[in-house]
């Protein structure tokens, strides 16, 4: 009562009146989101627990360049990497981030980088909910974040100081704004478009293979949509501002739009991705969980049966980043088991959803059972 | 009161999901994840970066695998010989190939002379671990870069000895 008194500006009795009007759902999910992220939070702290941070995936290489940036005040034109002397394309956002944090609070990058993964961590925890909720509601999204919560690979994704830790955040967060844009009628520019074009953006200049995966699912969207003028518009003008500053970026740092030179295509970067791991493959079941994959199968079973609106945005999800992570068999080869974290967070999605779906049942039958007999 | 068992049913179930959570899923959340958590590079090794960052030029180059040759980048912004994106890398193999040579060779003279091809001014040289310089990791042939004629030490601790190239 006393927090009540204290702020005056919030109305009391709109509080209390919300509050008294929670249920017994309402409140049991909150109870289970906060114990989740509270098991969630407890083991990303671990970032911070040595002398350094983790150092797989190039983590100190970004801080290398985040530390330069702050020496110099300006973004490096050229690489540190590999005895340096070319030309530096990776594109800023992130390090832009962790510099600025560093510049505001004074705290070394190396150690920024730490803070940052673990509140970029909260950030996916928080951006899995979002899309959930808009997508089917409260329920299915806290049981996305249970199968996030238990999820092997976006543990492994969410524990490292790596721009790809801000692409798993800016891409479902434009496909969040994308989904959120609900206008019918015809297409207008509003703000949901302008806040999809802008995390677009930010997406396109985080990193190479988040924009890859964002632009692949944002084109398989608008041609499941291409009757419906509105809704692949939705989808086009966000894709079209990611390629198109993308672009710009690599043209002003590499002065061409080829790709075709790069060591990852020439080399073809990536380890497969097979059903169980073996010395030359990655496990896609001991990455994603064992758990998550048939409820995903359900939920994504239900989201048809059910019709839901939007469903089609985490179809192309599911679609394009299996797509992605399969591009072995296309001949492609290359980063396939970069890509199998964004299809493991479709499923996540997807696995929230059908399991919403049985407890759903469950719930109903266990309902019924005791409306028949009261008794027992 | 039929709402109140079937609530009563809903928190049991929560409750148990919750339990076998924080346990059993936490406890293989923890086994697939605890090795990305591996600094990999030793508490000595980030210790000499303060040493490294003092008595060294912004211009200089180092021998070091990916990890130690990262951990340099990240605490110094001195530039090694692999390690950070290879993306528009001129030649990043050959860099991995002859880093590997480096560590590797018997004879002080061809790492020298390696050294110099690559403009780098000093080796960095982990003496508790293995490194990584592309190819699989590899153990250290320390002994030769104690040959005066091409190496001078510069800096050693318990983990890690830095060289200067002559």
């Amino acid at each position: 009562m006393r927090m009540f008194e204290s702020t005056k500006w919030l109305n009391k009795a709109k509080i209390r009146e919300r509050l008294r009007s929670l249920d017994a759902v309402t409140v049991l999910r909150y109870v289970v989101i906060v114990a989740l992220f509270i098991l969630f939070l407890s083991y990303r702290l671990n970032v911070l627990g040595g002398y350094v941070i983790p150092t797989y995936g190039n983590t100190m290489y970004h801080v290398g360049i985040e530390r330069l940036t702050l020496e110099t005040g300006h973004y490096p034109t050229q690489e540190l990497s590999y005895n340096g002397g070319f030309p530096n394309f990776y594109v800023p956002a992130y390090r832009l981030l962790i510099v600025s944090q560093a510049a505001f609070t004074g705290i070394d990058p190396m150690v920024m980088s730490g803070l940052m993964t673990i509140a970029l961590a909260i950030a996916v925890f928080g951006v899995i909910y979002a899309f959930s909720k808009q997508l089917l509601g409260a329920s299915a999204a806290v049981c996305a974040l249970f199968f996030l919560t238990l999820s092997p690979e976006i543990t492994i994704f969410t524990i490292r100081a790596l721009p790809e830790l801000l692409g798993l955040v800016m891409f479902p967060l434009t496909l969040f704004f994308v989904m959120k844009n609900r206008k019918e009628g015809p297409f207008q520019f509003n703000g949901y478009v302008a806040l999809s074009v802008i995390a677009a953006a930010v997406t396109a200049l985080t990193h190479q293979i988040t924009l890859l995966i964002l632009a692949l699912v944002l084109a398989v969207y608008a041609l499941t949509q291409i009757k419906n003028r509105n809704e692949f518009l939705k989808a086009i003008v966000p894709l079209v501002a990611s390629i198109a500053v993308y672009g710009l970026w690599q043209v002003y740092s590499l002065h061409t739009l080829s790709i075709l030179g790069l060591s990852q295509v020439r080399y073809h970067e990536g380890t497969p991705v097979d059903f169980f791991a073996s010395a030359f493959t990655v496990g896609f079941f001991d990455r994603a969980g064992l758990l998550v994959v048939p409820f995903a199968a359900i939920g994504l079973v239900w989201l048809e049966i059910k019709k839901v609106e939007k469903r089609f945005l985490l179809y192309s999800w599911v679609i394009a980043t299996l797509l992605l992570t399969k591009n072995d068999l296309l001949g492609i080869h290359i980063f396939m088991d970069r890509f199998l974290t964004f299809f493991v967070e479709s499923l996540i999605i997807a696995g929230g959803v059908g399991a919403f779906a049985v407890l759903q049942f469950l719930d109903a039958s266990i309902g019924r059972a005791i409306e028949r007999d009261p008794e027992t | 009161m039929v709402h109140l068992v079937r609530n009563l049913v809903r928190v049991l179930f929560l409750v148990a999901v919750l339990l076998l959570t924080a346990t059993y899923g936490m406890a293989n959340v923890q086994k697939q994840g605890d090795p990305w958590l591996d600094p990999v590079v030793t508490k000595g090794e980030f210790d000499s970066t303060t040493w490294i960052k003092t008595n060294t030029q912004p211009t200089d180059h180092f021998q070091a695998d990916i990890f130690g040759g990262e951990l340099i980048m990240g605490m110094t912004t001195r530039i090694p010989i692999v390690g950070g994106d290879w993306a528009n890398a001129p030649d990043p193999i050959s860099n991995m190939r002859d880093s590997q040579q480096i560590y590797q060779t018997n004879s002080a003279g061809d790492a020298y002379a390696l050294c110099k091809q690559y403009n780098l001014s000093y080796v960095f040289v982990p003496l508790n671990r293995q490194v990584f310089c592309g190819f699989g990791w590899i153990s250290i042939n320390a002994t030769k870069f104690d040959n005066s004629d091409y190496f001078k030490l510069k800096y050693s601790n318990e983990d890690v000895r830095i060289y200067q190239v002559a």
